[in-house]
């Protein structure tokens, strides 16, 4: 389809026409933007999911066009660092037709973002996603006589119906050609005196900008008809005087959409609550998220598991192939080629045979995300966030970062300022990609007798580290953090966008293996076989040019127990992808006991889980917090993993000494600590004055911050036949008691 | 009162919200804006923030966000 109209616009000359995908957060925007361009932009059921501007070719019914997918946005004016580009977008006005997206559950929040767009002055229509849904509501949408009020073209579809598509993709033609018939009823933005782009920047150009839309929307009214808007613009003109975000077409719910949406949208009774209280409830819902992800290791890496047995299986099939390919090219008579086949297709195919528990991984993030669960995992979880200095949303990068890095890099784009985002990308390091899983499970199984439990243990250090680095870097990138998240609709995942997330990670997995990987392998082949002189050694000889190098890279192993030069190649080749330093072992060891002992070997899987990421990784990380930041950040991160695993195999191979060490370190640590001073603060409590003795009055790890000082007291409480209320704060568990006289720790929920 | 003070299940009018224009933005984005009713659904364990509803949105917001946020109480289902 995709091709077709490019080839169609290409033979007729025509100029595709542009469309801009605009809306809330989470309405389907992605979604839409696949159905028409039969892209891959990934899409899932949280808040946030986009976070880059994506352009695709789709062929609108006959007329070529190009749509570009943007981040989610609540309205132009901006408030997190994605929905600044979205908005940027929208109002530097390069675009035929402005698709405002709304899901039919929010329509009517989603007005105001409509009127917004409309302000601009160019053409616009409106989609409105999820009608299925909506009809399982038991609402209702009469898409025409929305569109018959607001003037513009409204389709109602549910993206994932090919019959809706279709028409959505008339509906659209037929907006695009509408509007080029008659560009000059409607102004365009840059020939009028305020240029709305100043719009984000309060306060003073927000004034004037306020004042220029409701110019705009006087002007946009010869085209069409829309009974609201006189009302808008006069109350723009009125409220000057309060704060620039009141004033303007921006008027509370309730009178000018109540009024739009009468008679022609109901928005349905919800659902069974069911699914949202379960999700909710963090006894359920926690419990349930361990669940999942304990069980997806289980049946991943567990012995006698499906995953296990489909990588056994696919491994004895690619080794026998690789073998066969080599015997023929040696029966050839190529001996040479006949070996570099060999090592080849062994690195390769060890890889590639990773694959099943790759998208097993894969398939319970897709399902999460699809879920909604996701979400409500931010919400239940921002707690835990909060005291290591981030918000909930880090919940979805460290999940995405267990998949890949680089990918969860741009989701801290969602995150809510620059200091947050920067710890965020710092920590990610520590959470194991799906592409270290090799390297783990190749050093794992040949040490230990339970492989599960073991890359169990690594990835929850990571994860630990990664609190922990958190904890640190709050201190260092100091920076106020903020928490607003709309939470998704739960519900039960759809087979066909899981099938379709896990076809193109599984897809992207072979086809990095088989270009980066290969290339970089079939580079190492070569520098490995020949000396300085050029020439051939053979794979393993410790004359040719890498081994020569390695080996002063080596001395930086040594003290973690792996000085061979092969182990320190192998770390090295990390940097291209993490995937091929379970390569380069399998390059020279067919056995990896030959490389390592024991304890070397968790010293050297320490390394791995900590050292820094590939250089995609960083290359997104410098994109993201620019390109010196990013190099510092790897650096560091590389030499505190030296320094981690030096210290891991102090304390495996002399723990003994190492625990007198500590015997003898911690007494006088403890009464350093135990000396300091208390504090001591006052606060007003009742008619008396309370003491509390604290060490420091700043909120920690473990103890969250001091409850606050309440302004009101007793007796106005009992003027205003008030209750006590729960202290903020402290989790709202301190609660007046009236059989004590005093506050006591109550249960969470009231019995009423 | 503040909206942090509200117990789960209680709901409240919102009157003011005394954040920055961006936040604020944000809020009105989410339905939080003076004159909507605002009900607290749970919340969230390990002192995290509140969960609320507001014309038909839930969101999550932290403790420290919602003490700003000015509201007229006792709106009781």
């Amino acid at each position: 389809m995709r091709l077709k109209g490019r080839e169609k616009g290409a033979a007729r000359g025509q100029k595709r026409v542009r469309l801009l995908l605009l809306g809330s957060p989470n309405c389907g925007k992605s979604t839409l933007f696949n159905a028409l361009t039969g892209g891959h932009a990934k899409t899932g059921n949280w808040h946030g999911v986009t976070v880059g501007a994506l352009a695709g070719a789709a062929d609108l019914a006959g007329l070529p066009a190009e749509v570009v997918d943007l981040p989610g946005l609540y309205s132009l004016r901006t408030y997190s660092m994605e929905e600044g580009a979205a908005s940027r977008a929208a109002q530097a006005g390069e675009y035929d037709l402005a698709v405002c997206v709304a899901d039919a559950l929010t329509l009517p929040r989603a007005l105001a973002l409509v009127r917004q767009v409309r302000v601009l002055g160019r053409p616009a229509a409106l989609v409105v996603t999820m009608r299925d849904l909506l009809a399982r509501r038991g609402g209702f949408l009469d898409a025409e006589g929305l569109s018959a009020r607001l003037g513009m073209p409204v389709c109602a579809l549910s993206a994932h119906r090919r019959a809706d598509v279709a028409r959505l993709r008339t509906v659209l033609r037929d907006a695009c050609q509408r509007t080029s018939l008659v560009p000059a009823a409607v102004p365009p933005v840059s020939a009028r005196a305020a240029p709305p782009v100043s719009v984000a920047v309060p306060p003073v150009s927000a004034r004037a900008a306020s004042v220029a839309a409701g110019e705009g929307e006087r002007g946009g009214q010869a085209a069409c008809v829309f009974p609201a808007r006189p009302r808008a613009a006069r109350a723009g003109g009125k409220e000057r005087g309060v704060p620039a975000a009141a004033a303007g077409e921006d008027a509370p719910l309730g009178g000018e959409d109540a009024a739009l949406l009468d008679g022609v949208y109901a928005p349905g009774r919800p659902p069974s609550a069911l699914a949202d209280k379960l999700f909710l409830d963090p006894k359920f819902a926690l419990p349930l998220f361990a669940f999942i992800l304990l069980s997806v290791f289980f049946l991943a890496f567990a012995r006698g598991m499906p995953g296990m047995l489909a990588k056994e299986a696919l491994e004895g099939l690619l080794a026998g192939a690789g073998d066969r390919l080599a015997a023929a090219a040696e029966g050839a008579g190529a001996p040479v080629a006949g070996e570099f086949l060999r090592s080849l297709c062994g690195s390769a195919g060890m890889l590639l045979s990773f694959l099943p528990q790759i998208a097993l991984l894969e398939l319970a993030l897709a399902l999460l995300e699809e879920s909604g669960l996701l979400s409500a995992l931010a919400f239940l979880t921002d707690g835990i966030f909060r005291r290591v200095g981030l918000t909930g949303r880090a919940a979805f990068s460290l999940l995405m970062g267990f998949g890949c890095t680089a990918a969860a890099i741009l989701t801290t784009r969602g995150l809510e300022n620059k200091p947050l985002q920067r710890r965020a990308i710092a920590i990610l390091g520590y959470v194991s990609c799906g592409a270290k899983l090799p390297v783990y499970l190749a050093v794992v199984s040949a040490f230990f007798a339970r492989p599960f439990i073991a890359v169990v243990a690594l990835y929850a250090a990571g994860v630990l580290l990664a609190f922990a680095a958190a904890l640190l870097l709050r201190r260092l990138i100091p920076g106020e953090e903020t928490f607003v998240l709309e939470l998704a609709h739960p519900q039960f995942p759809r087979l066909r966008p899981v099938l379709r997330s896990l076809l193109f990670s599984a897809k992207q997995f072979i086809i990095k293996v088989a270009t980066v990987v290969t290339a970089f392998l079939i580079l190492l082949w070569v520098l490995l076989s020949f000396d300085f002189s050029f020439g051939y050694v053979g794979v393993g000889s410790g004359e040719s040019i890498l081994a020569r190098i390695s080996r002063v890279l080596a001395l930086l192993f040594w003290p973690m127990g792996a000085g061979k030069w092969q182990v320190a190649l192998a770390a090295l080749s990390g940097l291209v992808a993490k995937e091929s330093v379970a390569a380069t072992l399998a390059l020279f060891y067919g056995d990896l006991t030959a490389a390592f002992t024991p304890a070397s070997a968790v010293a050297f899987l320490v390394f791995i889980l900590t050292c820094s990421p590939c250089a995609s990784a960083i290359a997104a990380a410098a994109r993201e917090m620019g390109a010196r930041r990013a190099l510092r950040l790897a650096a560091a991160q590389t030499g505190i993993a030296f320094l981690l695993s030096y210290l891991v195999y102090g304390l495996l191979c002399c723990g003994a000494l190492a625990a007198c060490v500590c015997a003898l370190a911690l007494p006088p640590l403890i009464f350093w600590y135990r000396k300091r001073e208390h504090e001591k603060i006052h606060r007003p409590k009742k008619p008396n004055a309370q003491r509390l003795h604290r060490r420091s009055v700043r909120p920690r790890f473990l103890r969250p911050r001091p409850p606050a000082a309440r302004p009101r007291r007793a007796g106005e409480r009992r003027a205003r036949r008030q209750k006590r209320r729960a202290v903020c704060g402290r989790r709202g568990r301190l609660l007046h008691d009236r059989a004590r006289g005093a506050k006591a720790l109550l249960r969470r929920r009231l019995s009423r | 009162m503040k909206l942090s003070e509200l117990l789960p299940g209680q709901a409240a009018r919102v009157l003011r919200v005394d954040l920055p224009p961006a936040l604020q933005e944000r809020l009105r984005g989410l339905n939080v804006r003076p004159g909507v009713r605002v009900r607290a659904l749970r919340r969230a364990p390990f002192g995290g923030g509140l969960l609320v509803e507001a014309a038909g949105v839930r969101l999550a917001l932290r403790d420290e966000l919602a003490a700003k946020i000015e509201a007229e109480g006792d709106v009781c289902d």
